[in-house]
């Protein structure tokens, strides 16, 4: 049993986020331009039955998720309202992979789990087994975010720093040592071991009260530097519950409106039902689980990103693509497809790097043909990519018909292993066979 | 709660507070041992984008547009010299001459497809073909003619120009139809204008601004300049000019000679097309306008580039560029004038070249553009 004030923080805190992140997506234009303009989207597997949403329709899972976001902010309705901002914002999510991005990821997450926690009642204790859920959920991410970047790229190479961090030369004060690669050395090393180590800096109740202020700098400016949106916000204000209940009610009377006095009589919740405690167990087994997964592909993941999304993977890579897809008419004639007629910028930019929407769009393609033109084509497509600081390489088969295959769990045999290095002329010859 | 308070934990939070302590003076002292020594080492990528900016702008862009207007100009000179006496062949003669020239003279221009340019639409105006010749037949009769509308892209501009001056029997036909020849008068000046309200706008104010946003975001001129170079380069040179001519995205797989670029006056196509790669060539490495008193190496994306890369995606990178301008240059040269009747004779050697051109797009869109770390991001983006 235990005081139930971090909780208290964490939703008023996430709730302000997430009303504010709501915000800024409608005044930005973005329910325009990634949920009703583009032609085709790009859906999670096993989520393609969701219906795209009309114009009605995406305001109304907005108009859901600002509610939920104030109930969620001010406790009113809690349940519920975690409930509805949950599914509108899962939903949005799941529409297109382009959109994806790790911390809705965590937001989606996060406010599954505060519809389980009790965190709108400053009098009530809470189990204690809830209060540690949450805690393992926020340093996960960054735990897993340290353990993915021990890898040759970023540690050797400092990549994909080294080619970032000279762009902001013009930065204030450290602006002058972003020019030098020991500095992207530097930051990787730092970032690698602050990742790794604040799990348990977090968890111990000495190492916290120094780390914390570091822990605000560091997101502070990761999101000064990158465009990262409020993904460091995020986490300064989850971090948070790790403070125990007492500097949480000190810092909230600080705020005559907001404060949390110690209640007068404290109410004990009832033993928890052992199946709840089961399923915080599963759900952290699964958090744990999933973002290894890529351990069951061969080859860099980095490169086929089998196993890639979902796993806390955070500026980690540095990727960019060209791809022209061909639609391959039965008579044996080659047909250019034109991406931008039928992609959004952004997607184009993800269907450039990323293997499995390759395949989705090379499925858009042969659908279309086959329903609108009652033509049966092969889809193949020529795509070079570039990632960290290395030259550009053939990504894919060209000679595949990318339309027969079908995203699995299985190895990605269609994605031309890294380092392979197909270089242009002996891609023509290739072409010429 | 997974710390708990017990006794004997005292002497371990010593241990993790000191264990943190010496993270943070690590942390701190490999800082300090990195940045003191090696500054004038070759791993520094010390580069001055203002500079590479200063050299765009008044080097580049803008004389590049003085010298488009200078010829737009001129062409509005003798289409007027020739509407005083439309029956004089010479006249006519000069006029296509000069067509020519601003043809050549619009292909670097052409490359700058940002800022005030796109705001004017300059492009889309000055060469969409190919162009529409029952609309251009129907506005010589209209009284008001409003050009400068959605509507008008497909009906002005050079691919207009050299309908009305290069079709077949046009001598006849403007000097039969002095409408006709007003409606020549109106397109000239039209092309005129535009290129001028854009030289203007980056005279006036644009090129302060362009030169003062250093930074490399979206939306920053290094970001502006290399977005327009490589889309142009993908979509107005690669694609429009050979690809579609030669059949690359036609259902049937057969050549579309109709699409060629200056169609009507038939022996130019190859000549633009090379231009275009010459403008190509002459941004990449930043040298400045041919014409100008003098011709120069100035500061361009092939030295961003070197200073930026290491040997493999630097200096090779930059090697492999300009090895793969030249191959695709000497590529062109072996297509023939008129292009409208090559690539129906010889759809392959049409299709080889494209494929030179698409090796280059790839150098530019994928390597360089990673290489110079001009994050392209059209929303939030946590490097996925």
């Amino acid at each position: 049993m235990i005081d139930s004030a971090p909780l208290i923080t964490l939703r008023r805190l996430f709730g302000a986020l997430v009303i504010f992140s709501t915000l800024r997506f409608i005044f930005n234009g973005w329910i325009d331009c990634q949920i009703l303009d583009p032609l085709v989207t790009f859906p999670f597997e096993g989520f393609e039955w969701l219906p795209r949403p009309s114009r009605f329709g995406a305001y109304t899972l907005f108009a859901g998720m600002l509610i939920g976001g104030v109930s969620i902010m001010t406790g009113k309705v809690y349940k519920v309202g975690c409930l509805v901002f949950f599914l509108c914002f899962t939903y949005v999510e799941l529409l297109d992979k382009s959109n994806y991005l790790n911390h809705y990821y965590f937001v989606s997450l996060m406010s599954f789990l505060l519809c389980f926690l009790p965190a709108n009642k400053p009098r009530l204790k809470v189990h204690a087994y809830l209060l540690s859920t949450c805690k393992l959920l926020i340093v996960m991410v960054y735990f897993f975010a340290g353990l993915a970047k021990l890898n040759g790229d970023w540690l050797f190479h400092a990549q994909p720093l080294t080619l970032w961090l000279p762009q902001h030369s013009d930065f204030p004060l450290l602006g002058s040592l972003f020019q030098y690669r020991e500095t992207a050395y530097v930051f990787s090393w730092f970032g690698a071991i602050f990742d790794l180590a604040t799990p348990f800096a977090l968890f111990s109740n000495h190492a916290r009260k120094y780390f914390y202020p570091l822990l605000v700098c560091f997101h502070i400016l990761t999101w000064l530097l990158f465009p990262i949106g409020i993904f460091p916000w995020v986490m300064i204000a989850c971090t948070t519950v790790f403070f125990t209940a007492k500097s949480h009610r000190r810092f909230w009377n600080y705020f005559k409106k907001f404060n949390l006095d110690l209640p007068d009589s404290v109410i004990n919740p009832a033993e928890p039902k052992s199946y709840k405690k089961v399923f915080a167990i599963v759900f952290l087994t699964i958090q744990f689980v999933f973002p290894v997964r890529h351990l069951m592909y061969s080859g860099n993941y980095l490169w086929h990103e089998a196993g890639y999304r979902f796993g806390w993977r955070v500026m980690l890579i540095e990727k960019s693509g060209w791809a022209n897809f061909f639609v391959i008419h039965s008579k044996g004639n080659k047909q250019e497809v034109n991406l931008s007629s039928w992609l959004t910028k952004n997607q184009e930019k993800m269907v450039s790097t990323q293997p499995d929407m390759i395949v989705q769009f090379a499925h858009h393609l042969s659908d279309y043909w086959r329903d609108s033109l009652h033509q049966d084509i092969a889809v193949n497509a020529e795509v070079w990519v570039s990632l960290n600081g290395r030259r550009s390489q053939l990504f894919v088969d060209p000679n595949i018909d990318l339309s027969s295959i079908n995203n699995t769990w299985a190895q990605r045999s269609y994605v031309i292993p890294m380092d392979s290095v197909i270089s242009h002329s002996q891609f023509q010859s290739l072409d010429d066979d | 709660m997974f710390i708990k308070q017990i006794p004997f934990l005292k002497a371990e939070r010593l241990t993790s507070r000191s264990a943190f302590n010496v993270l943070l003076t690590l942390v701190f002292s490999v800082t300090i041992a990195s940045c003191v020594p090696d500054v004038d080492d070759n791993n520094s990528t010390n580069f001055d984008r203002s500079e590479l900016l200063n050299n765009y702008s008044d080097n580049i862009v803008i004389p590049a547009y003085e010298e488009y207007v200078a010829s737009t100009n001129n062409l509005l000179t003798v289409i007027n010299d020739f509407a005083l006496s439309p029956a004089d062949n010479s006249k006519l003669l000069t006029c296509i001459e000069q067509l020519k020239i601003v043809s050549l003279k619009w292909q670097l221009a052409s490359l700058f497809d940002f800022g005030p340019a796109s705001d004017y639409a300059l492009l889309e105006f000055t060469n969409s073909y190919p162009t529409s010749t029952g609309d251009i037949e129907l506005s010589i009769g209209a009284e008001n003619w409003i050009a400068g509308q959605a509507s008008n892209i497909d009906n002005v501009g050079l691919p207009a120009l050299d309908y009305l001056l290069n079709e077949e029997g046009a001598m006849d036909k403007l000097n039969a139809n002095p409408a006709r020849v007003s409606h020549l008068v109106r397109q000239a000046e039209f092309l005129n204008e535009q290129g001028e309200l854009v030289l203007e706008t980056w005279q006036s104010s644009y090129q302060s601004n362009f030169v003062s946003m250093t930074g490399t975001e979206m939306g920053s001129s290094i970001g502006a300049i290399l977005n327009a170079f490589n889309r142009v380069f993908e979509a107005n040179i690669r694609k429009q000019k050979l690809g579609l001519p030669s059949g690359v995205s036609t259902f049937s797989g057969n050549p579309l000679p109709g699409h060629v670029e200056a169609k009507y006056a038939n022996y130019w196509s190859i000549d633009l097309l090379y231009e275009a790669l010459l403008s190509i060539e002459k941004v990449y490495m930043g040298n400045s306008s041919s014409s100008n008193p003098i011709d120069m190496e100035g500061v361009g994306f092939d030295d961003y580039l070197i200073s930026l890369g290491d040997e493999a995606f630097g200096q090779g990178l930059n090697n492999d560029i300009i090895a793969q301008i030249q191959s695709s240059k000497e590529a062109v040269l072996s297509l023939d004038d008129p292009l409208s009747e090559f690539v129906l004779t010889n759809q392959e050697t049409c299709l080889s070249v494209y494929s030179e051109l698409q090796a280059l797009v790839v150098l530019f869109k994928v390597d360089m553009m990673s290489s110079l770390g001009v994050l392209i991001t059209y929303q939030d983006n946590d490097g996925d």
